[in-house]
């Protein structure tokens, strides 16, 4: 069973915060000046305050899943690792989030990787922390453990079977939240949706891996089920769509950001049934972020309007052909 | 008995609702019992549940460090410093309580120590055993405390 094309990625996040300081409020370059110097000790790190940034350089970081717009907004710090798994934030809604991001399902090594992160910083600062509620947190629904598990889940086959929002309640009963990663309100584009925990307190770190593990397990094997109910339906009408899908990415000279993702959702489940052949799956993965508004206007080296955008879009679509091809038949 | 949410169809069932610490029934159908089951778990984002709480004393009731009202925590679920979990800490217990439908954090600690929260809770427990007796109960949480103990080592 291939989950990785199923399960895009698992992020590990933890909220920390500083002891007997406010929440909100406080200048917060300071500590991340501090963070920074902890952390060079364990690793290559550079750090990105975003007042530095150009307004697009913060959006790539935030279409590239690194970074928060509230940290933007905050006007708060980065700290990258060169590999681009590990970001800890300085001054978003808590003084200090530590996160790990890894592709496919691997939730359980990127709290691993946190854990040497989180032990940096505690011999670095003296975290908010109470016998009863844990670590404290800005918002009470962080408190605890201040631990959120999630995994971006790719889920065409739910969605266009209709069984989307029996599997969503299902999984809310859970205690898990469910949300759209791309586009706006409820309408998640190109099919990618991220699953995580709700409940922080009362509840191990290692609880709430494996609580979203079982989830995200079972998430897959509904999608699996759904995509072999979705191909007997209507075998020739799929792969119709599949193949026009296929033929508009590599043949347009305009293309919108939501036409596009949901191209490539078709040419990803041709992928799947055979029909296409992708040689690198990265290129795939890649494009889809490179091709999102900011990513595209560093791409090109300006800023660039809505219709400019998507000419280079649809440019940037050409090299489609050279890793995914149609397979024979 | 009407269903005294969409006031349409009958009642089957009811709901218990805690507002400002008041325990109240509301008699439901099955379907506003699934949809307020539904949307109690999938937005924690629905502060309503609170809106009860926020009434004009809370409006006085404040964190003394920060100045953080109790009425802007149960609204917006943000509490203004660390202090606030503790000077406000009979307010706030509820609130976490309907959040995080726990009480207390079992996870791991700063110091790397094992935790004693949930022991000492499980210890407290065991003695109001001992003292009702309540000699079943008390060998299962002595059980417990032994795992906890000596699985953390
Ligand atoms: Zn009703
Ligand atoms: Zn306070």
């Amino acid at each position: 069973m291939n989950t990785q094309n199923i399960i895009l990625s698992s992020r590990v996040r933890l909220a920390r915060n500083l002891a007997d300081t406010p929440f909100r409020g406080v200048n917060t370059a300071p500590i991340a000046a501090k963070a920074m110097g902890a952390l060079r000790t364990i690793g290559g790190y550079t750090m990105y305050p975003m007042t530095a940034l150009d307004p697009l350089e913060q959006m790539r970081y935030v279409e590239r899943h690194l970074i928060s717009k509230e940290l933007i907004d905050s006007a708060g710090s980065a700290i990258i690792r060169d590999d681009d798994k590990v970001c800890v934030m300085i001054g978003e809604e808590d003084h200090i989030r530590e996160q790990c991001i890894m592709s496919g399902l691997q939730l359980k090594d990127a709290y691993d990787e946190l854990k040497e992160v989180d032990k940096t910083l505690r011999g670095t600062f003296k975290f908010a922390f109470d016998d009863v509620y844990g670590y404290l947190t800005a918002c009470l629904t962080n408190v605890g453990t201040g631990m959120r598990a999630s995994v971006m889940m790719f889920l065409p086959a739910l969605s266009l079977t209709g069984s989307l929002n029996r599997c969503i309640s299902g999984v809310t009963r859970l205690n898990m939240a469910v949300r759209g990663v791309y586009g706006e309100g409820s309408k998640a584009e190109g099919y990618v949706y991220q699953i995580s925990n709700q409940k922080t307190l009362g509840i191990t770190e290692s609880e709430i891996v494996s609580s979203v593990e079982n989830v995200a397990t079972r998430i897959v094997e509904a999608e699996l089920r759904a995509r072999e109910a979705l191909i007997q339906a209507d075998p020739a009408g799929l792969k119709d769509r599949i193949l026009r899908s296929y033929g508009t990415l590599c043949n347009c000279n305009l293309i919108s950001k939501s036409e596009f993702m949901d191209l490539i959702a078709f040419v990803k489940l041709g992928i799947y049934y055979n029909m296409l052949e992708c040689t690198d799956w990265n290129a795939l993965e890649s494009l889809v972020t490179r091709i999102q508004p900011a990513s595209l206007c560093l791409d090109c080296g300006r800023r660039l309007d809505g219709s400019e955008r998507d000419l280079a879009r649809a440019s940037m679509c050409d090299e489609i052909h050279t890793f995914i091809t149609r397979k024979g038949g | 008995m009407l269903c005294q949410k969409c006031k349409k169809r009958e009642a089957t069932g009811y709901m218990e609702k805690t507002v400002g610490g008041v325990k109240t029934r509301v008699y439901v159908c099955p379907e506003c019992f699934k949809q307020a089951q539904l949307e109690m778990f999938s937005s924690l984002d629905d502060f309503g549940l609170f809106s009860g709480l926020a009434g004009s004393q809370n409006t006085r009731v404040k964190c003394p460090k920060c100045g953080t009202t109790l009425r802007e925590i149960t609204e917006s679920c943000f509490v203004g410093c660390p202090y606030c979990y503790t000077e406000l800490a009979e307010h706030i217990k509820p609130i976490i309580r309907n959040v995080q439908s726990a009480a207390m954090h079992i996870g791991s600690r700063p110091d790397d120590a094992p935790n004693n929260a949930e022991i000492a809770d499980l210890e407290e427990r065991l003695s109001r055993a001992v003292a009702s007796e309540n000699y079943e109960q008390a060998y299962k949480l002595k059980e417990r405390i032994r795992q906890l103990k000596g699985g953390k080592q």
